[in-house]
């Protein structure tokens, strides 16, 4: 039962995991790529190691290292991702929009008397 | 060992080398930066899975206890490290660290195609838009001369009965004596 509840939080987690990687293939812009690492990938990582702590082969020492290796990570990614972007950020990195705004003001101003 | 580890063990070792992917075509520094904070949390995972799957957890925890020690700390060094360099300009050999993609590129991957589709149609719809506005406001225009030609017409005739109007009041005036002031 243990072992269950152990790999159902792991495939949870490698799921999340999935999506952010996917994520950062598909996505079109830095800020976009950089929301799915923050975040999804840490959730994905606390899946999994929540997941590992249910395994009957973890005994205490290494129980007290998973969890430090936990609290460190939960603190860390969000931390490195967030110092990576505004710098980019302070370098002027334009978002990605949808909508170019330039094109759609010069047809407006071409057509429009 | 068991089997579902295996293929967890499989699937991450997979997603790290999809991140590779985006590290090796990452068009500026920071997109590079960001696959490599995610190839290196992936790394603490698998070797997190493996410690379980080959039932010796505590060496393998502390060695990823210190690989994500490293791997934190190497986006955050490398990330100030670029925005000094980018912020001033530095030459070397004759090339400027300006000549590298940093910040500005097309935004690229399948969003992107999706999203130059997507604002090619936009644009193609506000062109329709402002053409039919267009015409809609030339019809208008005719519709607002024709208007103003029929309030032209009824106020000159307004003008005309005003005109006989203040004529009767002429003829009516000199049939009754102005009243005296009894002061």
């Amino acid at each position: 039962m243990t072992t269950f509840i152990a790999n159902a939080l792991i495939g949870v987690g490698l799921a999340f995991i999935t999506t952010s990687t996917i994520a950062l293939i598909i996505m079109p812009d830095l800020y976009t790529r950089a929301h799915a690492v923050a975040k999804s990938e840490t959730l994905g990582l606390l899946l999994i190691f929540g997941g590992v702590f249910f395994r009957p082969e973890l005994d205490l020492p290494s129980a007290a290292r998973l969890g430090l290796i936990l609290v460190f990570s939960l603190i860390a990614n969000p931390t490195a991702v967030h110092a990576l972007v505004r710098a980019a950020t302070r370098l002027g990195a334009k978002p990605w929009t949808v909508v170019d705004q330039e094109l759609a003001d010069q047809e407006l101003r071409r057509l429009l008397p | 060992m068991s089997t579902f580890l295996v293929i967890a063990l499989l699937t991450v070792a997979i997603l790290i080398a999809i991140g590779l992917y985006r590290v090796w075509a990452g068009p500026t520094v920071f997109d590079r930066l960001i696959a490599v904070a995610l190839v290196s949390v992936n790394g603490v995972v698998v070797l997190v899975l493996l410690g379980v799957a080959l039932e010796r957890p505590v060496l393998l925890f502390d060695i990823a206890l210190g690989f994500a020690l490293l791997a934190f700390l190497l986006p955050i060094t490398l990330g100030r490290y670029f925005e000094a360099r980018m912020a001033r300009e530095v030459v070397e050999d004759g090339v400027s660290s300006r000549d590298t993609p940093t910040t500005h590129t097309v935004p690229h991957g399948l969003l992107a195609d999706r999203g130059r589709a997507f604002e090619q149609r936009l644009a193609q719809r506000v062109r329709r838009q402002a053409a039919a506005t267009r015409e809609q406001s030339l019809s208008r225009g005719v519709e607002e001369r024709r208007q103003v030609a029929e309030d032209d017409a009824v106020r000159a005739g307004d003008e005309r009965r005003a005109d006989e109007r203040r004529a009767e009041d002429e003829l009516r005036a000199e049939d009754v004596p102005p009243a005296e002031d009894e002061a």
